[in-house]
């Protein structure tokens, strides 16, 4: 008896792109973790309900939503980053300010769409589609289900440029994680590092979007690195440590939904408490070394 | 040599000139965060290759910012800086400055171990989507072989005494094989055994590596201990070159007395 016999044709493909995405995620948790980015991931993942609902006002759908939401992360991105530069705006506050301000947008947009459906320049704009209505929950939590057929291999090969361009840029990486100005004056490109990693969580922000949904691909983004850090302190143990992690969570989340409860729950939020049980036991792991050395 | 580069004296002459024995050429140099308020006002200073120079100052007085101008960290906003006839930023590129940074603690959870912060050093050199070669892999473990942290190679770094990291760092920036080193603070919360230590260790680098050596303190005792010339900095710079020969009492005593003059100066209004 094969899987698809037991639980249906549909049950892989959303299981392996979110093995995938998963394995980015926990990989980038790490350098999030070490870089003290997480802030600036909260930030992009609540530009991604601006980048929502533009893409519901402009009426795109498919890829091109998926690319107009990208893309608004990336540039709520990239101003955080400048204003963080200027030292005029202490980065926190710039996060905080975006991060109110793109959601509004959001809202405000997908709402503009239905009362501006009668004007002219409106229709011109949108060429006359329509799309349905935002699901906000499935944008807030996820629905993995809707992965399937092309964004399963989208979802695959992102996840698979991600682990390539941190293997690459491994050693510069992980110095300008340690120390970014002294990483600097060793020859290290950090601006283009620094960018790099932004355009890199947008995109897995975007794609993990179906997976976990905006709110809880912080979990991913997060507690695997986190965890896994307070599980040894050799690098390389701590990246495969952050894997495994991740995929206990998401395979074990996505078992228990559908095996389980027969796909009457909803994986994101198993995914997350699995993860933040892992979290919880990889402190008492950490206390239990610590008391014994 | 030694009026030469005296920043006395009149350099309309020579304005941004570029000497081929310095390492070093700071030339009338202005900066300021806040407009109008200059941190450091038309500053003037050449290191010659091989020379060991301390600049000194109270704190505020600059020092950190004319070690980031240096390093290529801030652009001045008046002047030039050239560092071994290039911008600052183009030297970096090149692995042409080793810089051991303030001994700043290192987060303890940062799961690097001493060899691997040392093998930072040769990065630069390596270039990207590179693995390091093998002669830049031996020039790191030389380098903590040369500062005796080879038995710590494989401790974490968030392990070891601020002196064993101090060490890590020098190392690291010994790595690359810089031709300038520059050292902030080197001396800061390191007591007096571990200070005379230190001063010996720079001593037998700078004669191993051939070096450049710069280093900043607003500790009298760090720089006099091993420098062949003191710069006093206080938004300007009161620069003093000292003859190879003066002995460190000598040394001492003018220092100190340049020190007071400068800090009267400056509290008036």
């Amino acid at each position: 008896m094969t899987i698809s016999d037991a639980f249906g044709p549909d049950f892989l493909p959303p299981l392996l792109a979110g093995i995938a995405l998963t394995a980015a995620c926990a990989l980038l948790s790490v350098v999030i973790v070490l870089k003290r980015l997480a802030f600036i991931g909260q930030g992009i993942t609540h530009a991604g309900f601006g980048g929502v609902g533009l893409a519901a006002f402009i009426a795109a759908s498919g890829w091109w939503r998926d690319l107009t939401i990208f893309l608004f992360c990336i540039g709520t991105a990239i101003v955080i980053a400048l204003l963080g530069r200027s030292r005029k705006v202490m980065i926190d506050t710039a996060i905080g300010i975006l991060l109110v301000a793109t959601m509004g947008i959001g809202f405000l947009l997908d709402q503009m769409r239905i009362h501006l459906r009668g004007e002219e320049w409106y229709r011109a704009l949108t060429g006359g589609r329509i799309t349905p209505p935002t699901q906000w929950d499935a944008v807030l939590f996820g629905n993995i289900l809707f992965l399937r057929g092309q964004d399963v291999w989208l979802a695959v090969g992102c996840a698979l440029l991600v682990a390539l361009t941190l293997a690459l840029l491994y050693k510069e990486i992980v110095f300008f994680a340690f120390d970014e100005t002294v990483s600097r004056v060793f020859g290290v490109r950090t601006a283009l590092l620094h960018y790099l990693l932004l355009i890199m969580i947008a995109a897995i922000i975007v794609l993990c979007m179906k997976l976990l949904g905006l709110i809880l691909v912080n979990a991913l983004l997060i507690i695997p690195g986190a965890a896994a850090l307070l599980v040894s302190r050799r690098l390389s143990t701590v990246l495969m440590t952050s894997v495994i992690l991740g995929e206990v969570g998401m395979i074990g989340g996505y078992l228990a939904a559908f095996g389980v409860w027969g796909g009457r729950l909803p994986v994101g939020p198993i995914v997350v408490l699995i993860l933040a049980l892992l979290f919880a036991a990889a402190i008492a792991f950490n206390r239990l070394r610590s008391a014994r050395a | 040599m030694a009026e030469k580069h005296c920043c006395h004296q009149d350099h309309s002459s020579e304005l941004a000139q570029h000497h081929g024995d310095d390492a070093v050429c700071v030339d009338h140099v202005s900066f300021s965060y806040i407009p109008g308020v200059r941190i450091l006002e038309s500053v003037t200073l050449h290191i010659p290759r091989g020379t060991r120079l301390g600049i000194v100052g109270p704190n505020g007085g600059g020092k950190s910012t004319l070690l980031k101008l240096i390093l290529g960290l801030l652009r001045p906003g008046v002047g030039r800086i050239s560092v071994f006839g290039r911008s600052p930023h183009q030297a970096c590129r090149l692995s042409m400055i080793g810089y051991v940074p303030q001994r700043h603690d290192v987060e303890i959870a940062f799961p690097l171990s001493a060899a691997q912060v040392v093998r930072q050093g040769i990065v630069g050199r390596t270039g990207m989507f590179r693995r390091a070669s093998v002669d830049d892999r031996r020039a790191a473990a030389e380098a903590m072989e040369q500062v005796g942290i080879a038995d710590l190679a494989a401790k974490p770094v968030g392990d070891l005494s601020g002196g064993q990291q101090q060490r890590v760092f020098l190392a690291r920036a010994l790595a690359g094989r810089p031709r300038l080193l520059v050292l902030d603070e080197p001396m800061v919360g390191i007591d007096e055994v571990g200070q005379a230590k230190f001063a010996q260790l720079m001593d037998s680098v700078h004669r191993t590596y051939e070096l450049t050596v710069l280093i900043v303190s607003h500790d009298l005792r760090a720089i006099v201990a091993g420098c062949d010339q003191v710069a006093c900095l206080n938004r300007r710079l009161h620069f003093h070159d000292a003859p190879s020969g003066l002995t460190r009492e000598v040394l001492a005593e003018v220092f100190n007395h340049s020190l007071a003059g400068v800090a009267l100066r400056d509290e008036g209004p």
